[in-house]
């Protein structure tokens, strides 16, 4: 049993276990430690827990004394990893608040935001908030031209010249020497090919 | 946020692979190959299959896309061996598993073994339809020690000695068709049999093979699916052999369709070797089906969900038997079957409740009862063929529109029905393929009701002639998934109709044939609208001139097939035509009144490395030079003669100019 008398930092929207419902059924409730990179600690009960398949590992291989440390994962991040494990773990798939939380979760969240939580989630093997985070960037990069997509990641055209030339001159190539198989499509014909003799 | 945290270049590279993975194709992905240079590594990790058009581009594709794993080049024109051994056979693509190059009759052993050669580890080759293809070739597949599927349909040189390479050189093979191979005989397949023990899939449909290739075939230990359509020797003593102790029970699905000589007893031994068959189908070769020999379908277990006795005699009380023994049938085929009627409808859908797909076609004396009886018992319905039920009326329609919410696919081509018919299915809301072919009664209201069915992709109105333009209206407004759609003889649509038809996002395939009010304007809407467009059809659209053919030069870039025959296009335009379009692979061309001789072979020149097949009136066979004809069938190309005498009034054409 962890013990009661652990300190517990309160973060700024961060929902103490206090006030997490007791929503599993077992009998055995324990509580689980989590560790944040800047010493800041959870306390999560252990269903939720085991949202993150790296942490169930470690409980299933004995460690449960003490707090177990995250150094990958800063404290805000780690809030919002616990608030999605609690909305989700012991959940059906299609379970509509779930849903919901994921709509909202994600909406307006920046980008920096969700590679956050895509780096999260993807250290702590929690495989559905990695789908979610993902399927978030890239919904919000689909629409995005090149610029856009640089400035959404914040990064710079490493290109030489030469080499954004040539990818330029596959592009014209792949658009239509490409056929998609599938649903879903999306035009593929941009106009740009047509040579009159 | 924590200064720590520094900016998103360390998104390591699967994570991005991750993201990449689920944005869509294609548009949005060239932005993201010139975000960066890790992006465009990730973009190119990232895709694992290929499918290309175009062979110009596909040595750098391949050399682009390093990952993949699945090529298909079914489509790629003019696909030669010095263009697979160039893009291949350099190990550029070393991960490579599957591999479909089925009609690309321009490939021979030289680019199979340059492609073995490179890509070592191929598990699945689909040579289909190659009929060059022989001994010599499959010899060099033969080398794939891993191989697990082939696929060699229709290659006509293929012999025993192929495949006994094949069967020496790849014991792991587990999926083998090899349908019209002619030239394979019993030996062949025994050497297959012996060596193949893993063969779980074996399609020898058409094959000469006696009763001895099924004696070889029942030794094979884990064969699941056997497919022998139309093979004439086989009798019933051959399907004895399937009934063995030493692997009972491992079949699951056999089709002896075609099968002449093999009668209900041969049957009765499958059902009693095999007991957990899933699927028989044997359509077109029983004349009579003895009661006893039905009432053996009650060995078989309830996973037992295919049955097809198309052409059979299944009067009463057949049908009852059936559905008594059987009930967890999920697919009954009935076409052209005598003798089935309402009554014994009702008693086969009333023992099964899990009927998804009822083929009812040419069943003359179904009227609405059975209809009705239908939709008491199968909720379930996806799938109802009711070709020719002339009897039919709305009222048993309204009975299946209400009671069967999951239906999908509706025949109800030559049944001869009104609009009320087509309010009636307007509630089946899953509705994906609807046939309406002859139906000459339905109008434009009719095709209101339709347009309430937002999932609808393929829609067939051959010669309704009651339909205009306000009915393809009402369609573009609400049924914005259609790819497919058969509009041949409804004469009175006019160009208002096509600007309507441009308005489908996804329309893919279009038939227009005999539409003799549309013209330049509305085929020119056509191609600018639809993108998508890959198939037309204009036979016969006489009112369409230059404008439109340019038209479609100019911005239906994605066609694959087109037929222009009996259209009026002059030779300049046609020249445009088929050089514009990159994409081009099947061109028909009958009596084009308005292009010489010479005109021809400089449209057929400028398109060599494009055509897969072409079709030509053979007033011209003499015309053309027989070294270019030469070409085209040496670059993969596939013609076809017709002799059709050209119509009276296309008969004043300018006179051809002398030959040379």
């Amino acid at each position: 049993m962890a013990s009661e008398a652990v300190a517990v930092k309160i973060q700024e929207g961060v929902a103490v276990d206090a006030v997490v419902p007791a929503a599993s059924e077992t009998s055995a409730q324990r509580k689980i430690l989590l560790k944040s990179v800047e010493g800041e600690e959870f306390l999560v009960d252990e269903l939720f827990a085991r949202g993150s398949k790296m942490i169930s590992n470690m409980i299933d291989d004995g460690f449960t004394e003490g707090a177990i440390p995250l150094p990958n994962v800063t404290a805000p991040v780690l809030s919002k990893v616990v608030e999605y494990w609690k909305h989700h773990v012991g959940k059906s798939e299609t379970d509509k608040d779930a849903r919901e939380f994921d709509r909202a979760f994600v909406k307006d969240a920046s980008s920096s935001v969700l590679f956050d939580i895509i780096m999260a989630a993807n250290y702590l093997d929690c495989k559905p908030l990695l789908d979610l985070a993902c399927q978030a960037v890239a919904d919000a990069i689909r629409d995005m031209n090149v610029e856009q997509v640089r400035g959404f990641f914040g990064i710079t055209n490493d290109f030489t010249p030469e080499e954004e030339a040539a990818v330029l001159e596959e592009n014209r190539e792949w658009s239509n020497a490409l056929t998609v198989t599938g649903n879903g499509q999306k035009e593929s014909n941009e106009g740009g090919n047509i040579v009159l003799p | 946020m924590a200064p720590h945290h520094a900016h998103i270049t360390v998104l390591p590279l699967d994570l991005l692979i991750y993201i990449i993975d689920r944005v869509p194709e294609p548009a949005d992905r060239k932005s993201i190959r010139l975000v960066s240079r890790a992006f465009h590594r990730a973009e190119c990790l990232q895709r694992r299959d290929l499918n290309v058009i175009r062979r110009e581009a596909l040595g750098m594709l391949i050399r682009c896309y390093g990952a993949i794993e699945s090529l298909d080049l079914s489509a790629c024109a003019g696909l030669d061996d010095a263009c697979l051994s160039t893009a291949l056979g350099g190990g550029a693509a070393p991960g490579l598993r599957k591999v479909n190059l089925s009609r690309a009759s321009g490939v021979r052993w030289s680019g199979l073994a340059a492609m073995v050669r490179g890509c070592p580890r191929i598990e699945s080759v689909d040579l289909s339809h190659c009929v060059g293809v022989g001994d010599r070739e499959v010899a060099v597949l033969a080398m794939l020690a891993g191989l697990k599927e082939l696929r060699l349909d229709k290659c006509l040189g293929v012999s025993d000695v192929g495949l006994a390479k094949v069967a020496v050189g790849c014991p792991g093979l587990e999926k083998l068709r090899i349908k019209w191979c002619l030239e394979i005989s019993d030996l062949g397949i025994k050497l297959l049999a012996n060596k193949c023990q893993n063969l779980k899939f074996l399609d020898i449909s058409y094959l000469l093979v006696t009763n001895k290739s099924l004696h070889s075939i029942s030794t094979l230990g884990r064969l699941e699916v056997l497919k022998m359509v139309g093979c004439y020797y086989i009798t019933d003593d051959g399907l004895n052999y399937l009934k063995n102790e030493k692997n009972c029970n491992t079949l699951l699905s056999v089709d002896v369709s075609r099968c002449h000589n093999v009668s209900a007893f041969g049957l009765v031994s499958i059902i009693e070797g095999h007991k957990s068959l899933r699927k028989l189908k044997a359509s077109d070769c029983y004349v009579d089906l003895p009661l006893n020999c039905l009432s053996k379908l009650g060995m078989l277990t309830n996973g037992f969900h295919t049955l097809k006795v198309d052409g059979s005699e299944v009067s009463e009380p057949r049908l009852k038997i059936i559905g008594a023994n059987c009930k967890g049938l999920t697919k009954i085929g009935l076409g052209k079957c005598k003798g089935v009627t309402d009554e014994n409808i009702s008693e086969l859908v009333s023992n099964c409740a899990d009927l998804k797909t009822i083929d009812l076609t040419c069943c003359h004396d179904v009227t609405d009862d059975s209809l009705i009886a239908i939709a008491n018992s199968c909720k379930k319905l996806e799938s109802l063929l009711l070709e020719s039920c002339s009897l039919i009326t709305d009222e048993g329609l309204v009975y299946i529109g209400t009671c069967c919410p999951n239906l999908q696919e509706v025949d109800l081509t030559d049944c001869d029905l009104d609009d009320s018919a087509l309010e009636s299915l307007s509630r089946c809301s899953e509705l994906m393929k609807l046939k309406l072919g002859l139906c000459p009664s339905i109008t434009d209201d009719g095709l209101d009701y339709i347009a309430k069915c937002e999932k609808l992709q393929e829609l067939d109105l051959y010669r309704c002639t009651g339909i205009g333009d306000d009915g393809l209206a009402a369609l573009a407004y609400g049924c914005k998934k259609i790819r497919k759609l058969n509009l041949c003889y409804c004469t009175r649509i006019s160009d208002q109709g096509m600007k309507y038809v441009s308005c489908l996002p996804e329309l893919k395939d279009l038939e227009l044939r005999g539409l003799t009010q549309v013209t330049s304007l509305g085929i020119v809407a056509i191609a600018f609208g639809c993108k998508n467009l890959t198939e037309l059809d204009l036979k016969r659209c006489s009112a369409v001139d230059d404008l439109g053919f340019l038209g479609l030069a100019r911005y239906a870039i994605n066609l694959r097939q087109i037929n222009i025959s009996y259209c009026n296009i002059s030779e300049q335009v046609l020249i445009r035509l088929l050089w514009n379009l990159r994409c081009l692979q099947d061109v028909k061309l009958v009596h084009l009144t308005h292009v010489r001789k010479e005109g021809f072979m400089l449209a057929l020149r400028s398109c060599l490395d494009k055509l897969k097949k072409l079709k030509l009136p053979t007033i011209l066979k003499d015309a053309i030079s027989p070294a270019l004809i030469q070409i085209l069938q040496d670059k993969g190309c596939r013609i076809r003669w017709v002799d059709k005498p050209i119509p009276f009034y296309m008969k004043d054409s300018p006179p051809s100019s002398p030959d040379p």
